[in-house]
């Protein structure tokens, strides 16, 4: 009933975890799979190892968002295989998330997840956070098409493509598309930023970071909804994901999957609880698959 | 979750050990679980992980121990406005226990106040081996934040010899759990990976149950970007600590 798939890749259910929440390291991994994810998707790796930002790195919001810049640590390249070989041992396919500040990184990354055996690549295009390795990327539509175009002809694995709120997010969607993508991830945290309002600071250190959780779900569904009606293409809803009512509407709005990041935070049952949701809600309506349902509010 | 705060009380309580009250800027405030602790974030210095050493009123307590650069700011600040972000991780409920030995090591002592506390609460008693480097680390734990019961038996340790017992800490215990067979039916360590390492394999044949107060590189303490991660374990301090059971834990205090 809950089957699905995405990128070519068959899963028994449509929730994986989002980049980022965990995923950099193998024992991280083991933590995701107890949750019950159908895949698996990686912290963003660069080429590089990088440190990320000083703490303070993530602020839990009064309004029940998250604001984070970690800025991309990441143990670098030579984690790749390690977590290849995790991912099989748990029996989960394994996305894996790149990031890169220029072309030859993106395809240098996507060859070393080739050797490495994962299923799939989600390349990031959209860190509101990480200067030079995510957003100023993914809202040139035309830098999209040679990042993408060039990690598929490389790459002997399915290709997705991660894109953030931008005002041009529905011309890099087709860029992506039109270059090879096989699906979309849509969308990453929204650029935003937290004052202390007694020492008269921002909190974070870089001082900007990205905005998650509960108040970027209708942003989301906005942005699944206007690219699936545009291209009818194969989309990974993220954004505020809490409940299976949350699912659902990504779904309605044509996503055939979903990433589950910060409610991970507040939640260890999420995924049993969105797919015994999910599974209510189909009998509720008379359904017998939810693929059935994906894109069917879209007009 | 991220708090305004403020200090509102400070004190010099040995060589290296300063206490500091907090209070929090914010109603509503939950009551935190025994060793469960809070980011402390000193504007544009550091963001330190420390222990509750006591709470009530929306007012924590934490006990601060003089190293780098981000704890003397904290210590320098008399009165001034910080960020407070918490509670975090599991926090433990050691309510099934009758009587609880806790050994610390240096300011691994802060928990043990809270602990106290709510131990007395629950008619649960707690003794205290505490050993330091040097003598003049020392305060009186009795007198600091009147949480320690009257019935609670303090047992002290130095390196350096000038006072207690002349060794560590995790000697000290092993020397008075043997000597009292039965006494106890829980040990509590906290302090440097080292402690805890010598107390897990120490005492592992009394039959007492061993658990340790992990310390690792905490960054978020939401249980998001993984710093805490134990390795080689699946478990992270921030959330599933950060005390653990010494045999759950055993590749990673082996690694330290
Ligand atoms: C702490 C944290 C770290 C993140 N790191 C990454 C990352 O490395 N790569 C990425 O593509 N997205 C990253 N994200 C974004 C998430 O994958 C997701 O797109 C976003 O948080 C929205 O989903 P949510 O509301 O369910 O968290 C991160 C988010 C958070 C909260
Ligand atoms: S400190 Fe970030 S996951 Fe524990």
């Amino acid at each position: 009933m809950l089957e699905t798939s995405i990128a070519g890749l068959r899963l028994k259910h449509p929730v994986m975890n989002a980049s980022g929440i965990l995923g950099s390291e193998p024992e991280h991994l083991e933590i995701l799979a107890k949750q019950g994810f159908s895949a698996l998707v990686s912290k963003t790796i660069t080429l590089n190892p990088r440190e990320g930002y000083p703490p303070p790195i993530i602020v839990e919001l009064r309004n029940n968002g998250l604001l984070n810049a970690v800025g991309l640590a990441n143990p670098g390249a030579r984690v790749i295989p390690v977590l290849a070989r995790k991912a099989r041992e748990l029996s989960k396919p394994l996305i894996l998330s790149i990031g890169g500040s220029s072309v030859e990184e993106f395809v240098k990354l996507a060859e070393l997840a080739s050797e490495a055996g994962v299923d799939a690549v989600e390349l990031n295009l959209s860190c509101p956070h990480a200067e030079g390795y995510g957003l100023e990327l993914g809202s040139d539509p035309m830098l999209v098409y040679r990042i993408v175009k060039d990690v598929v002809s490389v790459a002997s694995l399915p290709v997705i493509a991660k894109l953030g709120l931008t005002d041009r997010v529905i011309e890099s969607a087709g860029k992506a598309l039109e270059a090879g993508v096989k699906a979309l991830t849509l969308i990453n945290t929204v650029k935003a930023m937290s004052i202390d309002v007694y020492t008269l600071k921002p909190v974070l250190s870089n001082k900007y970071g990205g905005l998650s959780g509960p108040p970027i779900h209708p942003i989301a569904v906005r942005v699944v909804y206007d690219v699936y009606r545009e291209y009818r293409a194969e989309i990974i809803g993220v954004g505020g994901v809490s409940s299976w009512m949350d699912v659902a509407e990504l779904m309605l709005a044509g996503a055939r999957a979903v990433q589950v990041g910060t409610a991970l935070i507040w939640n260890e049952n999420i995924v049993d609880e969105i797919l015994s949701g999910l599974h209510k809600w189909l009998i509720d309506l008379g359904y017998n698959s939810l693929m059935d349902l994906v894109g069917i509010a879209v007009m | 979750m991220y708090y305004p705060a403020k200090i509102t009380g400070s004190e010099k309580l040995s060589k290296t050990l300063y206490l500091k009250r907090i209070k929090i800027l914010s109603d509503g405030i939950k009551e935190p679980l025994p060793f469960q602790f809070l980011l402390a974030w000193v504007p544009g210095v550091d963001l330190l992980p420390m222990s509750v050493a006591d709470f009530s009123n929306g007012e924590v307590a934490i006990i601060v121990k003089e190293r780098g650069e981000g704890s003397r700011a904290l210590i320098r600040l008399h009165s001034g406005f910080l960020g407070v972000m918490g509670f975090y991780g599991a926090g433990f409920k050691p309510w099934s226990y009758k009587r609880i030995l806790f050994i610390a090591g240096g300011s691994g002592i802060a928990p043990f106040f809270y602990l106290a506390r709510k131990a007395c609460e629950e008619g649960v008693s707690v003794d205290l081996v505490w050993g330091v480097r040097g003598g003049d680390e020392l305060f009186n734990p009795r007198s600091l934040l009147n949480t320690v019961n009257k019935d609670t038996e303090i047992y002290i340790a130095t390196e350096d010899c000038s006072a207690g017992y002349c060794g560590r800490a995790s000697m000290l215990a092993s020397r008075v759990i043997h000597e009292n067979p039965g006494k106890w039916d829980l040990v509590i360590a906290s302090g440097p990976q080292g402690l805890l390492r010598e107390v897990c394999s120490l005492l592992s044949d009394t039959g007492i149950e061993l658990y340790v107060n992990t310390e690792t590189l905490v960054k978020c303490g939401v249980g998001a970007c993984g710093s805490c991660v134990l390795k080689p374990h699946p478990l992270l301090l921030c959330k599933h600590g950060p005390v653990f059971r010494c045999r759950d834990i055993e590749g990673f205090l082996k690694g330290g």
